[in-house]
């Protein structure tokens, strides 16, 4: 796991824990766009990214002098030095997720010191002071262990200990700190039943809602949806009400499908519901939809099944005129089944406008006629071909540029080949496959670890898997089984990483 | 989620959102602070500001015919400053040709100011970064050791995410996306008291000195990659402390208001044009890196201010097809540069102005956009860098030059590299090459 820093949801999330400060400070931060990677990573601190740090830290600590009594463990009338020290203790195990070193409790008591004595502030500045300092430093910035502690090695790979691995847990399965039932518990955590406990135990909170949905909203890259351009004209009803309203959707139907219904992957991609407003009930035609709260709503069914065919995903991988089987080809071949495109070789000419008549399909299979753009549209456009009876946000339609829509197609999937009329039951293949499912977990894998998988990572994609498949594919047992893995408990030591 | 995030900002700030000052009128003051104005020369100071975007040029708007840089269709607003112009045409970024990359101009931003390249892979195969330093890095660390500004260097990100600037290998400089953070680094404490300036001075130094002891610390034992990754977060807080022994801004060197609008993509720009003239011209800083664009191609998506609802990106790769409709965006972006450099050239500085004193070096990720080839691009020079470099004229190099009527898609064999060391030493920094593998210097552009 190579070494990566709180992104701006798990630093919104983890101050709000720590000190009770829901201002969100992080949103102000760079996105977390990492090209070479498929979910959120933060990136490296720049001198901006330190001035944001420092500003971020500042206000909150600003914020918690405001009510410091309860975030001291101790009286300072009976003492300040005293409970200075007890503050460091304290503040510090839950500000690092772990019991701090000599070294880190010392060059606290020092900062105390110096801010007392130089600085000339009292009690309550000075442990100002102290958060300040704790909120930019890198053992509460970055994911990672005791930075003194020699590596325990087993068979070539290093164990996390305890308290990196419930870090890990939390982070991954809330999307925040551990609170202080998980850091009380981490000294013994080692086993996967001890982790199963808790894995089990953080999964009921409500806040594993978010977070499971967090991740298929940087699967599909719905976060790029308030970045969409459509053409006006032909969509007028495009505007941030329905961007908002795309989102909260696929927030909504997710969390409903994981952990309101029975948690089956299959219903993902193959359920006939969706949540609906009035905004949404435009494009679905559903016209019993009103208002702005999302409702379930049953969708028809030769149109709709699960994710894949809803408005959010089709709309980001829509052109801002029409359909874009390109995009939605490489976005179903790259996200669920887990394919890697070579690079697109130079000087392909763009497929022709609609001007030059022909339906979308028709004049992108002309495209692919091109002798140096044929191997890999052989791979995405046929995929991307299924979702024709979508336009660019995601309205069905049987008519395209005065042609019938043809979203006729096939697939090799799980070995075999299989034929499907269009998206809904390109979905509904999907939603049975065995190799889309072992892909999801791959991805549950990489987004667990903030890293791509690699060949050592089999055997932990194949015990998740495993597990997963024994649930009935539910997706929360997914979430369990991930954490059991051994590539999320142990992990391959760097080169140059001193181990002793 | 960036529309939301705008959301939110419009609810915690007002919609207009004005950045205080004195208002001065049009043109700034000029430097007052002259105890900073290098001595050697007697002058004033040269300053460089690298201003980059994407999705190439159109071949038929932008390369005029004769000697006149500003011929082409798209460069009209440059006109009224045409004798301060250079065009360099005939330029690769050699060091992505060599590796194969010649079509992966959507990945050149690592390349376009430190000359150099590594293939990372990624998704694609595509992804790439730099294995060393930017020249406004190196120039701004070069100016740093004779005097330390309020912002030695401004990296600016209209689009957030994406940066030219690389303080060394693999390191971007991310860059400042809110006008408003910008102003108040570089002018704030104008109305802090001074004692109030010293105990917050003071308080931060505190802060950092133990940051840094953390960093040393946590980095000792990791392994390379993550080690590096320390060592860049160590660099930045360092810089961080040197900002705090920086001089103050000449109390009466301040900008007239600048209206950052509804914090749209072209009110962004134009506050961030506002505030760099005005940080070079009070000499708060003396580099700039500014990203108006992500090299990803679509970013900014909306180009509705311009009666245009169609992709940046897109509208580059239906190629000339679609040249009239580009062409405008491209002509749009010219004259933001235009009007970076008039705001310069109101400012006057003994018998000329700031822009003669400063160079704005124009960039795109690729030549063309339809083929996103990095061979064969050009450069735009607006200013003459302090006397540096030979201005209003056109500067055909290599292959380029065999070029007959308006297209040319082949390289022209002359490595980028040299336009980078021959801006080093213009700014007084002298070297005999900048980036991998390539040495020497253009004497074309000298004047």
């Amino acid at each position: 796991m190579p070494l990566s820093r709180l992104t701006r949801r798990e630093y919104n999330n983890t101050l709000k824990d720590l000190l009770g400060d829901a201002s969100h400070p992080a949103d102000a931060f760079p996105n977390d766009t990492d090209q070479g990677f498929g979910f959120r990573r933060a990136g490296l601190v720049a001198q901006q990214d330190a001035e944001l740090l420092r500003s971020a830290a500042e206000v909150a600590t600003k914020t918690a002098l405001g009510h410091l009594d309860q975030l001291l463990p101790c009286a300072p009338a009976s003492g300040e030095d005293a409970c200075a020290a007890q503050f460091i203790d304290k503040f510090g195990r839950r500000a690092y997720r772990r019991p701090l070193t000599d070294g880190e409790k010392t060059r606290l008591s020092a900062l105390y010191g110096r801010a007392r004595s130089e600085l000339g502030l009292d009690f309550a500045g000075a442990i100002g002071v102290l958060i300040e300092a704790v909120l930019q430093s890198p053992a509460f910035l970055y994911h990672w262990g005791s930075p003194e502690a020699a590596l325990v090695m087993e068979q070539g790979v290093a164990r996390l200990d305890g308290y990196e691995l419930g870090s890990r847990l939390a982070y991954f399965l809330l999307g925040t700190m551990p609170d202080d039932a998980l850091l009380d518990a981490a000294a013994s955590l080692s086993t996967p039943a001890s982790i199963e406990i808790q894995a089990q135990r953080l999964l009921a909170d409500p806040r594993a809602r978010d977070s499971v949905s967090a991740f298929m909203q940087e699967l599909l890259e719905l976060d790029r949806l308030p970045d969409q351009v459509k053409d006006p004209a032909l969509y007028p009803e495009f505007n941030d009400a329905l961007i908002r309203s795309l989102l909260e959707e696929n927030r909504s139907f997710v969390q409903h499908v994981v952990f309101d219904d029975t948690g089956s992957f299959g219903a993902l991609l193959s359920a006939d519901y969706s949540y609906v407003n009035q905004a949404l009930g435009g494009v679905y035609g559903i016209s019993d939809a009103a208002g702005i709260e999302l409702q379930k709503h049953t969708l028809k069914s030769a149109e709709r099944s699960g994710i894949l065919t809803q408005a959010g995903f089709l709309t980001l991988t829509g052109a801002n005129n029409g359909s874009h089987p390109v995009r939605r080809g490489h976005a179903v071949y790259e996200k669920f089944l887990c394919g890697v495109l070579p690079p697109p070789p130079p000087n392909v000419p763009p497929a022709e406008p609609a001007t030059a008549g022909g339906t979308t399909r028709q004049r992108f299979e002309r495209h692919d006629q091109n002798a140096c753009a044929r191997a890999c549209h052989s791979l995405m456009d046929p995929i991307g071909f299924a979702f024709e009876h979508y336009d660019g946000i995601g309205k069905y339609r049987t008519m395209d540029n005065g042609g019938v829509v043809d979203s006729s197609g096939e697939i090799m999937l799980d070995g075999k080949k299989a034929a499907f009329a269009d998206a809904v039951a390109l979905s509904q293949l999907f939603a049975e496959s065995e190799e889309v499912r072992t892909c999801f977990t791959r991805q549950v894998l990489r987004y667990a670890l903030r890293r791509d998988d690699v060949g050592g990572d089999a055997v932990a994609v194949e015990q998740a898997r495993a597990a997963f498949a024994q649930s009935g594919n539910d997706i929360k047992r997914l979430f369990v089984a991930v954490p059991n893995s051994v590539s999320f408990r142990y992990r391959t030591p760097a080169s140059g990483e001193q181990i002793q | 989620m960036i529309a939301i995030r705008t959301n939110k900002t419009n609810a915690r700030f007002s919609r207009r959102l004005l950045l205080r000052g004195l208002g001065l009128g049009p043109a700034f003051l000029p430097l007052l602070n002259a105890e900073r104005a290098p001595a050697a020369t007697g002058a004033y100071p040269k300053r460089l500001v690298t201003v980059t975007w994407t999705n190439g040029v159109c071949y038929n708007g932008f390369y005029p015919p004769g000697d006149d840089p500003v011929a082409g269709a798209l460069l009209q607003s440059l006109a009224p400053l045409k004798s301060k112009v250079t065009l360099v045409a005939g330029l690769d970024y050699k060091v992505m040709l060599d590796g194969g990359h010649r079509s992966d101009g959507h990945y050149s931003y690592p390349v376009i100011f430190t000359g150099t390249y590594r293939n990372t892979g990624g998704k694609t195969g595509q992804s790439s970064t730099s294995t060393g330093p930017s020249i406004d890095h190196v120039i701004s660390q070069a100016i740093a050791k004779n005097v330390n500004l309020r912002v030695p260097l401004m990296s600016i990100a209209l689009v957030d995410g994406y940066a030219t600037s690389y303080s060394g290998a693999e390191q971007p400089n991310t860059g400042e996306t809110q006008p408003q953070r910008l102003f108040d680094k570089l002018f704030a404490g104008g109305q802090m008291a001074p004692a109030q300036m010293d105990d917050l001075r003071k308080r931060r130094a505190s802060v950092l000195d133990f940051v840094s002891q953390e960093l040393t610390v946590f980095g000792k034992r990791l392994g390379t990659d993550d080690k590096a990754k320390i060592d860049a977060h160590l660099d930045s807080v360092r810089k961080l402390e040197m900002q705090l022994s920086a001089a103050p801004i000449a109390v009466n060197c301040m900008a007239p208001h600048v209206d950052v609008g509804a914090g749209q993509f072209q009110d962004n720009l134009k506050a961030m044009n506002r505030i760099t003239a005005m940080a070079l011209a009070c000499d708060a800083s003396r580099v700039g890196s500014l990203v108006w664009g992500g090299d990803g191609g679509s970013n900014p998506r909306s180009w509705s201010f311009l009666g245009i609802n169609e992709e940046y990106h897109n509208l580059a790769h239906a190629g000339s097809g679609a040249y009239a409709t580009k062409g405008k965006i491209d002509a749009w972006y010219y004259a933001q540069v235009a009007d970076l450099a008039q705001q310069l050239e109101a400012t006057p500085e003994g018998t000329g102005t700031a822009l003669d004193n400063t160079v704005i070096v124009v960039a795109n990720d690729m030549a063309e956009g339809s083929s996103h080839n990095v061979g064969g691009l050009s450069f735009l020079l607006v200013g003459g860098c302090g006397g540096a470099l030979k201005t209003g004229h056109v500067v055909r190099l290599g292959d380029f030059a065999k070029r007959s009527g308006d297209y040319w898609n082949g390289d022209s064999n002359v490595p980028h590299n040299k336009l980078l060391a021959t801006l080093c030493n213009a700014m007084d920094v002298p070297v005999d090459g900048f980036g991998q593998n390539y040495a020497g210097t253009l004497p074309e552009l000298h004047a």
